[in-house]
């Protein structure tokens, strides 16, 4: 009984800032000033959520969020695959050593390297490019693991059996190894799209246009704060949570399943 | 198959190559041997200086204070993150309708990015009238001191890989094979033995993870407390990675810039030595 | 393996067609970075949408780059890659330094922007040993905003040094219940609280910084620090000023404190958020004692080029222009900085009907040229140092001599660090 109540005190806590988010939306600049805190509005200030709508590009963020870590989520994948394919089937001069200079990689995080890489990439002109948001995160070595792991488990039966009739790598890659490794591969998909779509540090320093501003740039970079324009604010998070907060409940089998997955390896 | 050589392996591994070559060993290398030298505006190479611009950064008080502040924050925040974390996966972890709903709940906390999060955050931990005040009857001026503050970017941490490290604990849980569990019930073990006994060692490489993940997390921090507190009040909530923001990019400091690079790759790549030869460890024995 | 090539070809193209737009022909645009949000970005922009109207040829293309201090932050992290820098950045006393030596910095002079009209200590502010860098054009001052209500409740003046705040406080305090003071001291305060002292006085040697980098702090051998400390550690004592850090307008709104320090540009939006709540006074900062008559700093921001053209030429001078600077000021708070806006019949009407606005200006102008802002290495980080310094020493965690000589070796060592490493 204990741990029921303690479960449902812990889905509580984790609502909370949603339920809050939703509640603050409607707050009028009164509302936000009085003390003790207020967990309703007074009266619903409906007209926050035309402000939001109105001033903020908020569906160009969200645009370019969802555009970035996807293309991020893609061309990851691939890179990783390719890579892993190589490791795992062919064989070919070098090859521990390559394999060794790419997993020692994981050793270094990127995070203490900012500046340094910013450097490059604003050397390679990819200031305020889609291609800069993403262009430090296409390669991961866990996941290369992960996948050379999942690849070396498969029998080498059905590989050289292709190899035999003639099959290019492209047609065993995509109809013997993929078919074969697809969970690992969604895992690392998903990974992928997800730390491109919460990194904030980076983009922010690639990007100085609006246009081409991060959810998780522009919101903060919105203005309201200082301004104590809170409602319009609050209005505009809530606009962009309920769509990832439905996706997110009803994913959430395949999300699960997607990131467990990556634990066996 | 032996011998052959596959040439057009060296296409496929090609683009990972570069991307490692050109992103991770080139700014490492590039820091390290800068943090030697002296730099001008341009970033070019001056003069040789040996350890002096290690003396400069090793010396300041506030990088000091963040070194002391980062391991504060992973003090109280690895344990906070993982009881809480093992208790959401454990509450939930047999398959029942009822706690489906709940589990689904939990999950929750994914659809928050860290920056919407870290806004909301803010407001909940406003100092003029904060709700947590109201909720639980508190008179605390939060963001003011380094204590609160420090407690209101843990909070926002520990909401912030909640999700993850509840999904990877939960799946854990579940992929315990059946029959360890029922004949631990044969042998007539209770709930709590078969909990503390059977399914947590079960799950311990997966405990060591999340563990791992949120010290790897907490030693890199930098963008909640940007949002949060700006390492206020009092310069009191910098984290080392904040320091080295903004020495890097606010104060273009670049022999903070460098020495801060180069220790902060060195260590964790000594903690994350550490991990691999602790889960080697448990596999072999 | 061309499959490959493909795919990658793919996987490249949609990144680089959504990296850069079209430019428009015979169209010159001219990009500002700028740190004005809420009612001040409402206001920069109807000022960038009538240049954009009235000008055929060039069109402003405005970017909010967060505080003034995050626009520096954008600047120097463009500088870097050698291309991408705005034309026109508005930056406040904390780029001073950097702009002085920034190979990428176009002068006032350089640029050729016709000043004449310009309020001189408003300009002198900008003043390098290089020549200016920017145009002043979001001018302010620090001012004590009180609540009127909450004063008159208690029955006590405004005060006029820290000696009348000190006895009038604890009155504050006791009669309503609320803190009479909510804050601490920066450097931006600090240069108003140190400067003026003595009918004004240099915090760094080389005027500040402003004749090239400082070599040594002077707030400590002046004593104006150690003055400033004690009248601010009296205060303290009388239990009535609250040390917050942050959120000290929302304090001030929801009525937890009876005054706070902050700059004139936040006049519109501390109205807008008091209105119907209680009154608003605004008054000349308290200064240190009845020695200190320097007054304060022009802070705010400027306008600096990074583009030696015409259009950029043009834009500076639309900013700085009367009516740009009537309009701007009337709207946010800001002063303005053109002799003709203040001497125009409509700013007159305009100060008669709203008087609190006529504050700032007013200050400025009888403030001594030594009141200048702080052009320091590492400005950022100093302006939290500080405040954490002037913490410990309300908090009894160090004495007021260590808490001068501590701040002043932070300086200290910051300027002979960036003397060492750019020599």
């Amino acid at each position: 009984m204990l741990k029921k109540l303690f479960a449902i005190a812990l889905a509580i806590i984790v609502v909370f800032p949603l339920f809050y988010t939703a509640s603050m939306s409607l707050f009028s600049p009164r509302d936000f000033n009085t003390s003790p805190a207020l967990f309703f509005p007074t009266s619903p200030l409906w007209q926050n959520y035309e402000k939001a709508v109105n001033h903020s590009s908020f569906l160009r963020y969200t645009f370019n969020s969802v555009f970035t870590a996807t293309l991020a989520a893609v061309m990851r994948t691939v890179i990783v695959t390719l890579s892993s394919y190589a490791f795992s089937f062919l064989s070919f001069k070098g090859k521990k050593a390559i394999l060794f200079f790419l997993l020692l990689s994981a050793f270094i995080p990127q995070d203490s390297l900012l500046y340094q890489n910013y450097v490059t990439v604003s050397r390679m002109n990819l200031i305020n490019t889609y291609l800069g948001i993403i262009i430090t995160g296409l390669f991961s070595a866990t996941q290369l693991i992960m996948l050379m792991t999942a690849m070396k488990s498969l029998s080498r039966d059905s590989y050289d059996a292709a190899r035999v009739d003639g099959a290019r790598d492209m047609t065993i890659l995509c109809s013997i190894i993929a078919p074969l490794t697809k969970s690992i591969i969604l895992t690392i998909m998903l990974q992928s799209f997800i730390s491109t779509f919460n990194s904030y540090l980076w983009p922010l320093l690639v990007t100085n246009e609006n246009a081409m501003r991060t959810i998780q740039i522009g919101v903060s970079l919105m203005g309201y704060q200082e301004s104590g324009r809170l409602g319009p604010l609050f209005a505009t998070l809530f606009i962009i949570l309920v769509p990832f907060v439905i996706l997110v409940i009803t994913t959430r089998k395949f999300i699960i399943k997607a990131l467990a997955d990556g634990l066996s390896y | 198959m032996k011998g052959k050589n596959d040439r057009r392996a060296y296409l496929y591994v090609l683009p990972a190559v570069i991307l490692v070559a050109l992103f991770y060993y080139y700014p490492f290398l590039k820091s390290f041997v800068s943090s030697f030298f002296l730099q001008n505006q341009r970033g070019e190479l001056t003069s040789f200086v040996f350890l002096d611009n290690y003396k400069a950064t090793l010396t300041n008080e506030y990088f000091i204070a963040s070194v002391k502040n980062t391991l504060t924050m992973m003090l109280f925040f690895v344990p906070a993150n993982t009881i809480l974390t093992l208790a959401a996966a454990s509450f939930v972890r047999r398959e029942k309708r009822v706690n489906e709903i709940i589990g689904s709940l939990y999950i929750i906390p994914m659809a928050f990015s860290m920056s919407l999060l870290a806004l909301i955050f803010k407001q909940i931990f406003s100092p003029t009238n904060s709700i947590i005040n109201r909720i639980f009857h508190l008179d605390i001026v939060w963001l003011n001191d380094r204590t609160s503050a420090l407690f209101a970017i843990i909070a926002l941490c520990v909401f912030l890989d909640f999700a993850l490290d509840y999904i990877l604990l939960l799946s854990a849980f579940r992929k315990i094979e059946r029959n360890i569990i029922e004949a631990s019930l044969i042998d007539g073990a209770n709930e709590v033995q078969r909990y503390f006994l059977i399914e947590l060692p079960q799950i311990l490489p997966t405990l060591i993870m999340t563990i791992f993940l949120a010290v790897k997390d907490i030693l890199l921090i930098s963008a909640p407390i940007m949002l949060m507190t700006e390492g206020g009040p009092y310069r009191s909530t910098e984290s080392v990675m904040f320091y080295y923001y903004i020495e890097a990019f606010k104060g273009s400091n670049r022999a903070a810039e460098s020495t801060i690079s180069s220790i902060m790759v060195l260590f964790s790549a000594l903690l994350l030595a550490l991990y691999s030869i602790i889960q080697r460890r448990r596999r072999h024995a | 393996m061309r499959k490959v090539v493909l795919i990658m070809l793919l996987l490249v193209i949609p990144t680089l067609l959504f990296s850069a737009g079209a430019k428009e022909e015979d169209v010159t645009t001219v990009t500002i970075w700028h740190s004005n949000s809420g009612i001040l970005e409402d206001a920069f922009m109807s000022l960038v949408e009538q240049f954009n109207e009235s000008h055929d040829n060039i069109r402003i293309n405005a970017v909010y780059q967060g505080k003034a201090n995050d626009v520096l932050t954008s600047v120097n992290a463009a500088s870097l890659a050698g291309s991408g820098l705005p034309d026109i950045a508005q930056l406040d006393a904390t780029a001073g330094l950097d702009m002085m030596y920034a190979p990428y910095l176009v002068t006032v002079e350089e640029l050729g922007v016709d000043t004449s009209e310009l309020i001189e200590s408003a300009y002198a502010a900008y003043d390098s040993k290089r020549g200016h860098i920017g145009v002043p054009f979001n001018a302010s001052s620090l001012l004590f905003y009180y609540n009127a209500d909450l004063f008159e409740e208690a029955g006590v003046e405004v005060p006029k040094t820290l000696d009348d705040f000190i006895s009038s406080a604890p009155i504050i305090h006791e009669k309503t219940g609320v803190y009479a003071f909510s804050g601490v001291p920066t450097t931006y305060e600090l240069i108003t609280f140190l400067g003026s002292q003595n009918g004004g006085t240099y915090l760094t040697d080389n005027r500040n910084g402003h004749d090239g980098v400082s070599t040594k702090v002077l707030f400590d051998e002046n004593g104006t620090f150690r003055n400033f400390l004690e009248k601010w550690k009296a205060l303290y004592d009388t239990g009535a000023l609250n040390n917050l850090t942050s959120g000290v307008s929302n304090a001030f709104y929801a009525e937890q404190c009876a005054s706070m320090l902050a700059s004139s540009s936040n006049l519109t939006t501390v109205l807008e958020n008091t209105d119907g709540l209680f009154n608003v006074g605004v008054a000349y900062v308290p200064m240190v004692d009845s020695d200190a008559t320097g007054g304060v700093n022009i802070g705010g921001g400027c306008l600096a080029a990074f583009s030696n053209t015409e259009e950029v030429r043009e834009v500076l001078e639309f900013m700085i222009s009367a009516s740009s600077q009537a309009y701007w000021a009337e709207s946010t708070g800001y002063m303005p900085v053109n002799r003709n806006t203040v001497e125009s019949p409509e700013w007159q009407a305009f100060i008669k009907e709203n008087p609190l606005y006529s504050v700032a200006l007013e200050q400025a102008l009888s403030s001594s040229e030594k009141v200048l802002g702080l052009w320091i290495p590492s400005a950022y980080q100093v302006y939290y140092s500080f405040q954490s310094t002037i913490a410990s020493v309300l908090e009894g965690e160090m004495s007021i001599d260590e808490a001068v000589s501590s701040m002043a070796d932070m300086i200290n060592t910051n300027l002979m660090e960036y003397a060492r490493q750019n020599g």
